[in-house]
């Protein structure tokens, strides 16, 4: 089981702007929704995703607003922004570069 | 735009931080709620649920820390939160902190003050692109006078041939009398050329001004262009006033409109009141001769070219010219300076600068001065808060925490001081401008705290922030948090931390005795103005000017004025003698025209030799003391009609007719080149002005004021008594009452004129004052820091003389030890004090009159007093420590 901090430098943000590409979410439901995405291999504690957020929230790549959730409590629901939109593409290309680099070392031949 | 999001936000998270923190707590919250849920729906009791949810979301202040340092603010709050305490902290100790307060005000106050009187004379004039306007002065070969005129033909020729130039237009000053509503005002006027206006770029503020379309040189109709202070101030502003008459000089003139507010003409210093055409001031006849520099030329550049190419251009056509003209424009070259750098005049555009960088430096020192003497309080306090910073750290305050806290501390003290400093500096600059009347000339400062001025304190309280925070951070820095917080003391101190001490004493020594010196030198010059021989008898001579041209008397009446004034004068008791003169000695006025003796050819700037020119009556010798050598002077023989005469001094009749007697010689001026003097008597060569103090004197020669007349003349009156003073008021009525309209000015001694006025000794007079009231807040500073330091130093010793002293050392010499070390600061100070003295006094050697730079008489006593000085200041803490009782002082520990 991977705990975040063991997760590469900034693919957490990368995690974050992918699940919230699929509709606006409060910060519990971003959690479950990396985990069950991943097969419950990723699980993202609070202590790691909420200082993600607002640094994401600081930089402009999300946006958030105060909702009634599912269970009929006021949440904070994050929203990506059009920059948020811009990065997720520039940081999943990098991503994609990465991981297929290492995986060309990884790999027996 | 992203960034002005991220500002946004990062603005709400200041200014609504409950509601951000609200915010922060109710998201965590919902969080745990959530887990505690699934934890119950997972089958725990809602007991255990709770327990392990608050288990798992582990330290929620520590994740709350953790988002607000995700939207950066961390350093925000802790900045507020230092602010507030270092506030506080200095609440808590109001004596030091007002004494570093007030300490740097007295350091920041006088950077204040010059800046000031800088940036007021260097502002760029209040026109559209300023930084665009020149100033032309004419240059001749093998002289290095340069003079601020352009004959106006050259200017002609300059305007059509060169290329840099959008335009240039012709001014100059003029005193004239406007009367208005039956009163007559003297007013300093600008004469300009049509363009004037067109050129600096400047739009009416009522009515219209000066144009091109009136004529080259202003046209012959007689208008006026009111400034808009004198608006103000005269006709209350009323735009009625635009299209009445007025008289000027006595003839009619119309006043067409006001110039823009803020637009004092273009002679910094003085205040330009009104605008004239200048064809009605001057002649056609002195315009169009080319061998009279007659005209100030401003010239506008274009955009497209620089300083540099505009010199080149001009420099074309002055070898042009010089080819052309080879009479008048022989070795004739024009210089081209950037305007605001040829204040007042373009003559200093090479020395004013270096005067103001001199000046900023001396208030710099003093600065310096005073930043030492609050670091000195600074670092004693810091000893007794090293036990606060080890526990701070102690308590997980990292380094840079202590570090911020400290430099945090000293921006308080030097935000209040240099305010404080800055606003006094600017009330002290106003009341010396009000003071610093100089005579004859009505000084015009418009002193205000101004965007430079402002960015220039605020640079200043930046550096004294450095120079008093830096080093109590670094220390604060160093503390070991490990180290031992209980009470034991080692019987000494560091070596270094003294060391650091008593060079800030002798730093402050030595840049107090930089100034004194500098004092010294301005006195000494002054001293040596003063006893020099100037060929007259200064003492018990009262002037008085009047002008009834501005009142509108001919010729004629004029003479009939003078006649009956000079007789009612010298019959007033207490009178010995009065004569009247055009110029003063040691004025502003002069006329240097070309003269040569008869039989030479014409005289001209290439041919003749430059004289000084007076008209006066034929008391004028006597009355001011000049001894007639040989020879008579005016009398009533020579009048307009006779043939012209002159006196002249030795250094002409040497000059003209070298070796043989000039009485009966003839010779020509330039000025009036109708006319042949005879010379008929020879005075004694007398300095009247001050580049003829110390050299030789310069040719001169004097006409009579009944064969040229002059309106505009100054009585000088001599006295029977010391007090030459006391005639004021009586010969200023017998003037009012020959003719109240006339306007009388400038009343005060000839002992004034050349003591106190720009071109007598006032300079030298106005910076031995200025230095030496600097010299002595340096000096004062400087005894209080050096003071604080022994004091201090024997303080932090008190332990250690007591352990001496009880093993026998004598107070005598404990007392002797302690002076001793002080002697040791002095002594250092003074050395370096002195080195920089010299140096200084190097760069200062231009504008010091009969005195080296290192003028021993000065350093000597500068030296003295600094000696006496740290003697006296040593002599308190000395005696302090050598009255210790031993047996207390160890108890004491």
């Amino acid at each position: 089981m991977s705990k975040p901090t063991d997760l590469v430098q900034g693919t957490l943000d990368l995690l974050v702007l992918r699940v919230l590409s699929l509709e606006p979410m409060h910060g519990w439901s971003i959690a479950q929704r990396i985990r069950q995405m991943s097969k419950e291999q990723l699980r993202v504690g609070q202590s790691a995703l909420y200082p993600a957020l607002h640094k994401l929230e600081q930089q402009g790549w999300i946006d958030a607003e105060w909702a009634i959730s599912e269970n009929n409590r006021r949440a904070k629901y994050y929203r990506l922004t059009s920059a948020g939109r811009k990065a997720l593409k520039t940081e999943t290309a990098q991503w994609e570069r990465l991981s297929s680099a290492i995986s060309l070392i990884v790999k027996p031949a | 735009m992203r960034w002005t999001r991220t500002f946004r936000l990062r603005l709400r998270s200041l200014f609504r931080r409950r509601r951000v923190e609200q915010q922060l707590a109710d998201e965590l919250q919902y969080h745990l709620e959530r887990l505690i849920d699934d934890l119950i729906a997972a089958g725990a009791t809602p007991q255990d649920a709770r327990y392990a949810a608050l288990r798992e979301m582990g330290a929620i202040e520590q994740r709350k820390e953790e988002c607000r340092d995700a939207r950066g603010l961390r350093l925000f709050f802790a900045l507020g939160r230092d602010l507030r305490y270092s506030v506080r902290q200095l609440l808590r100790y109001p004596v030091f902190a007002a004494a570093a307060v007030l300490t740097l005000a007295m350091g920041i106050g006088p950077n204040a003050t010059i800046a000031t009187v800088i940036s007021c004379v260097f502002r760029p004039l209040p026109v559209a692109d300023a930084d665009r306007l020149t100033v032309l002065a004419t240059t001749v070969s093998a002289n290095p006078r340069i003079w601020q005129r352009l004959a106006y033909p050259d200017y002609q020729d300059y305007k059509s041939s060169t290329a840099p130039f959008s335009d240039m237009a012709v001014w100059d000053l003029n005193s004239v009398g406007l009367t208005a509503d039956g009163r007559t005002d003297r007013v300093i006027s600008t004469v300009v050329s049509g363009n004037y206006f067109s050129t600096l770029h400047l739009d009416p503020a009522a009515g219209r001004l000066i144009l091109p379309s009136d004529g080259e040189l202003g046209g012959t109709r007689p208008i006026v262009v009111l400034s808009h202070s004198y608006w103000t101030r005269r006709f209350g502003a009323s735009s009625s006033a635009v299209g009445r008459e007025v008289r000027i000089d006595g003839r009619p003139f119309t006043v067409v409109g006001v110039a823009q507010e803020g637009f004092h003409g273009t002679f910094r210093l003085l205040s330009s009141e009104v605008y004239l055409p200048l064809e009605l001031f001057q002649s056609r006849a002195r315009l169009s001769n080319r061998d009279v520099l007659s005209v100030r030329v401003i010239g506008r550049l274009k955009p497209e070219f620089a300083l540099d190419e505009a010199r080149a251009s001009i420099d074309a056509v002055a070898k042009r010219l010089e080819r052309d003209h080879p009479t008048t424009n022989a070795g004739r070259r024009v210089r081209v300076y950037s305007e605001r750098l040829a204040r007042p005049e373009p003559q200093t555009a090479s020395q004013g600068p270096a005067l103001a960088a001199v000046f900023l430096m001396l208030v710099g020192a003093i600065l310096l001065i005073a930043c030492a003497n609050v670091l000195g309080l600074f670092l004693a306090r810091g000893l007794g808060r090293g036990r606060e910073m080890t526990i701070r750290r102690s308590l997980g305050a990292s380094r840079w925490d202590l570090v911020r806290l400290c430099v945090l501390e000293a921006l308080v003290i030097a935000f209040l001081g240099a305010s404080a400093g800055a606003i006094a500096g600017v009330v002290v600059a106003r009341a010396l401008a009000s003071v610093a009347v100089a005579p004859g000339f009505p000084l015009f400062l418009e002193l205000r705290l101004d965007w430079g001025t402002q960015t220039y304190v605020a640079i200043l309280m930046v550096v004294s922030t450095l120079l008093i925070g830096l080093l109590p951070a670094i220390r604060a820095s160093r503390v070991d948090p490990r180290s031992d917080l209980s009470d034991g003391k080692a019987s000494t101190d560091g070596r270094q931390r003294h060391l650091i001490r008593k060079g800030l004493a002798a730093a402050q020594i030595a840049g107090s005795m930089v100034l004194l010196v500098v004092c010294g030198l301005f006195i000494r010059s002054v001293q040596s103005l003063q006893s020099v021989d100037l060929g007259f008898d200064a003492t018990r001579v009262l002037l008085a000017s009047m002008d009834p041209g501005a009142v509108g008397y001919d010729v004629g009446r004029t003479r009939a004025f003078y006649e009956v004034l000079d007789a009612t004068v010298e019959a007033l008791p207490g009178v010995e003698s009065a004569a009247a003169s055009v110029f003063v000695p040691f004025g502003t006025g002069n006329s240097t025209p070309y003269i040569a003796a008869e039989g030479q050819a014409p005289p001209s700037s290439t041919t003749g030799v430059l004289a000084d020119r007076h008209l006066v009556t034929g008391d004028y010798f006597r009355t001011i003391g000049t001894p007639l050598l040989r020879g008579r002077t005016f009398s009533s023989v020579d009048t307009q009609g006779s043939a012209k005469v002159a006196v002249v001094n030795e250094a002409l009749a040497a000059r003209l007719w070298p070796g043989d007697d000039p009485l009966g010689r003839r010779f020509r001026s330039s000025s009036d080149p109708d006319s042949t003097f005879e010379v008929i008597g020879i005075v004694q060569d007398a300095r009247y002005r001050r580049d003829e103090i110390g050299g030789s004197a310069v040719p001169r020669y004097f006409a009579s004021l009944d064969q040229f007349s002059a309106a505009a003349r100054t009585l000088h009156v001599r006295s029977r008594t010391r007090t030459a003073e006391t005639l004021t008021s009586t010969v200023t009525e017998t003037i009012r009452r020959l003719d109240s309209a006339v306007p009388v000015y400038d009343v005060y001694t000839l002992e004034r004129q050349i003591n106190d006025s720009g071109s007598g000794f006032g300079g030298a007079k106005g910076a031995a004052m200025m230095t030496g009231v600097l010299g002595m807040l340096a000096l004062t500073l400087a005894v209080v820091g050096t003071y604080g330091v022994l004091s201090f130093t024997v303080r932090a010793r008190t332990r250690e003389i007591g352990i001496r002293m009880a093993f026998g050392l004598a107070p005598r010499r404990v007392f002797r030890m302690l002076l001793r070390e002080t002697w040791n600061i002095a002594l250092f100070g003074v050395a370096i004090g002195l080195a920089a003295s010299i140096a200084t006094g190097k760069v200062l050697e231009g504008f010091l009159f009969g005195v080296p730079p290192y003028d021993p008489v000065t350093l000597l006593g500068v030296v003295v007093i600094m000696g006496a000085v740290s003697t006296l200041v040593g002599v308190f803490p000395a005696r302090t420590a050598s009255r210790l009782n031993p047996i207390e002082t160890l108890r004491y520990e």
